[in-house]
C-alpha cells in the first residue's frame, strides 16, 4: 500500500515536471523521423531508437530527481517516514518505467508495422528501464550537483554502450551479452526480430538477476550517501 | 573591455575539475566525429555502397550546433545549482548585481563556443566554408549557446524541470536536419528554430537573406528569452 502511494505520488510529480508531455512531443518527432527510413530498414533502426531514448530515459531523469529531493529536503523528510529505503527506490523505477514502456509502445505502434512481440517487448523496457534507472541512482546519490552527474554518467554510459556495437557480429561477440545493457538490447531486439523462446528466457532471468542485485547495492549506497550521509 | 570575470571563470574551472571536462567535451567530440569521417565512410563506402558526401553539410553543421547546445545545457544547469545554492542571491547584492551575474555566466559559454566553433570546423574539416562565413556562424552558435543557457536557467524553476526542457533542447538541434527529410511542412516549421539556419547558411554562405533570415530568427529568440527573464526574474 505505501508503495503504490509512493508510485501515485511520483508518477503525479513527474506529471507536473513534464515528462509525459515532452515524451509525446518525442514519440511525434520518432514518427515524423523514422518515416523517412525505408520498411525493411525499421526492424533494425526501431529497437534501437526505443533502447536509446525511452529505455534509457530513467538514467537521464533520476539524476535531477534526486538533486531536487535532496535540495528540497524530500529525502530528509521520507526518512522518518515508514517508507523503506527499497520502497523509495522501487517507486522511482516503477514509475519511471511507466514512462519507458508507454513511450516504447507508442513509438513501435507508430512508426513500425510488421509483427512485434508485445509482451517481450514490455518486460525487456521494464528491465531495461530499472538497470538503468538503478544505475542513474546509485551515481546520482554521490553527486552534489546535476553537472557532477552528467560527467558521473559519461563512463557509465560509455561501458554500457561501447559493448552494445556488439550486436553487429563477429567472432566471440555473443560473449558481449555478459553486458547488461548488451543483454537488455539482444532482449528488445527479440521482440522485433526471430528469436528462440530459449534464449529469450535466459536473457530475462539473467537480466532479472542482475536488476536484483542491482537493487541491493543501490539500497546499500542509498543508505550510506544518501540516508546516513545526507 | 573587461576580461577579470571571464579570468574568474577560468579559475572556477580549473579548481572543479568536473566543469573543466564538461567543457572539455566538444574538444573530445570533434575528435569523435574526425574518428567517425576517417573511419566510418571508407567502410560505409565500401561495404553498403553508400556514399556520404552528399551529407557532408549536415555532419558538419550537427557538429558544430552540438558544442552551444552542450555549453547552453551546462551553464544554464551551472545557474540552476547556484540559485538552488543561494550563490546566484548573493552575487545579485554584490556590486556585480543581478545583470552583472547573468553576462558573467552567459558570456563565457558565449565566447567557449566562438572558440570551439573555429576548433570544430578545422578539425572535422569536411566541408570548405570562407572565413568569414565560419567567424559569423560561430558568433551565431554563440547567441545560441546564450539561449539554450537562459531557457535552461530561466524557464526552468527546478533541476527536474531543466532536464525536461534539455531533452526539448536536443530535438530542437535536430531542426538542423530538417531538410533531409524533404517535407515541405517541416521544412517551413523548423525555419522558426535557429539550428535550421545554421545549416542554411552553411548550405547558402554567399546568401544575404539567408544570413539575413538567421540573424533576425536568433535576434527574437534572444529578445524572447531576455523579456521573459526580465518579466519574470529567476533570481
Amino acid at each position: 500500500m505505501r508503495l503504490l502511494s509512493a508510485i501515485k505520488s511520483d508518477i503525479i510529480f513527474q506529471f507536473r515536471q513534464g515528462f509525459y508531455i515532452i515524451y509525446i512531443v518525442i514519440c511525434i518527432a520518432y514518427m515524423v523521423g523514422l518515416s523517412w527510413i525505408p520498411n525493411p530498414g525499421l526492424k533494425y533502426v526501431v529497437p534501437l531508437v526505443v533502447f536509446s531514448d525511452p529505455a534509457v530515459l530513467g538514467l537521464f531523469f533520476i539524476g535531477g530527481i534526486i538533486m531536487l529531493e535532496k535540495v528540497q529536503g524530500v529525502i530528509q523528510a521520507v526518512v522518518v517516514t515508514p517508507l523503506s529505503t527499497r520502497e523509495f527506490i522501487q517507486s522511482k523505477v516503477i514509475s519511471l518505467s511507466i514512462i519507458s514502456i508507454l513511450a516504447g509502445i507508442i513509438i513501435t505502434r507508430l512508426t513500425y508495422i510488421g509483427n512485434v512481440k508485445w509482451i517481450i517487448l514490455v518486460i525487456a523496457l521494464v528491465l531495461t528501464s530499472s538497470l538503468f534507472t538503478l544505475c542513474g541512482l546509485v551515481i546520482g546519490a554521490k553527486c552534489k550537483t546535476v553537472n557532477q552527474y552528467f560527467v558521473k554518467i559519461i563512463p557509465v554510459m560509455l561501458l554500457f554502450i561501447i559493448p552494445c556495437f556488439s550486436i553487429i557480429g563477429f567472432k566471440y561477440s555473443y560473449f558481449l551479452t555478459l553486458f547488461p545493457s548488451v543483454a537488455a538490447l539482444r532482449l528488445l531486439l527479440g521482440a522485433y526480430l526471430d528469436m528462440g523462446g530459449l534464449e529469450q528466457f535466459f536473457l530475462i532471468c539473467y537480466l532479472l538477476i542482475i536488476n536484483y542485485g542491482l537493487l541491493l547495492h543501490t539500497e546499500k549506497v542509498f543508505d550510506k550517501y544518501v540516508v546516513y550521509g545526507g | 573591455m573587461n576580461f577579470e570575470h571571464i579570468k574568474n571563470d577560468m579559475k572556477q574551472l580549473v579548481r572543479e575539475p568536473m566543469m573543466l571536462l564538461l567543457f572539455c567535451l566538444p574538444m573530445f567530440m570533434f575528435i569523435v566525429y574526425k574518428a567517425i569521417i576517417v573511419f566510418l565512410i571508407p567502410y560505409l563506402n565500401k561495404h553498403l555502397s553508400f556514399n556520404l558526401a552528399d551529407y557532408y553539410l549536415y555532419i558538419l553543421s550537427f557538429a558544430l550546433i552540438m558544442t552551444p547546445a552542450m555549453l547552453g545545457i551546462v551553464i544554464g544547469f551551472m545557474m540552476i545549482d547556484e540559485r538552488d545554492g543561494k550563490i546566484a542571491e548573493l552575487m545579485t547584492v554584490t556590486p556585480l548585481g543581478r545583470s552583472g551575474y547573468l553576462y558573467n555566466r552567459l558570456s563565457f559559454a558565449f565566447i567557449a563556443t566562438v572558440v570551439y566553433t573555429f576548433m570544430g570546423y578545422f578539425t572535422v574539416n569536411i566541408y570548405k566554408l570562407p572565413l568569414l562565413v565560419v567567424f559569423l556562424l560561430s558568433i551565431l552558435l554563440g547567441i545560441l549557446s546564450i539561449i539554450l543557457g537562459m531557457i535552461i536557467f530561466t524557464v526552468a524553476t527546478d533541476k527536474v524541470k531543466g532536464l525536461t526542457y534539455a531533452k526539448g533542447i536536443n530535438f530542437m538541434l535536430l531542426f538542423c536536419l530538417s531538410d533531409l527529410l524533404n517535407e515541405r511542412w517541416l521544412t517551413n516549421f523548423s525555419m522558426f528554430f535557429p539550428t535550421y539556419w545554421i545549416t542554411e547558411i552553411i548550405q547558402n554562405p554567399k546568401s544575404i537573406v539567408v544570413f539575413s533570415s538567421a540573424v533576425l530568427v536568433h535576434a527574437i529568440w534572444l529578445i524572447i528569452i531576455l523579456f521573459r527573464d526580465y518579466h519574470r526574474s529567476t533570481i
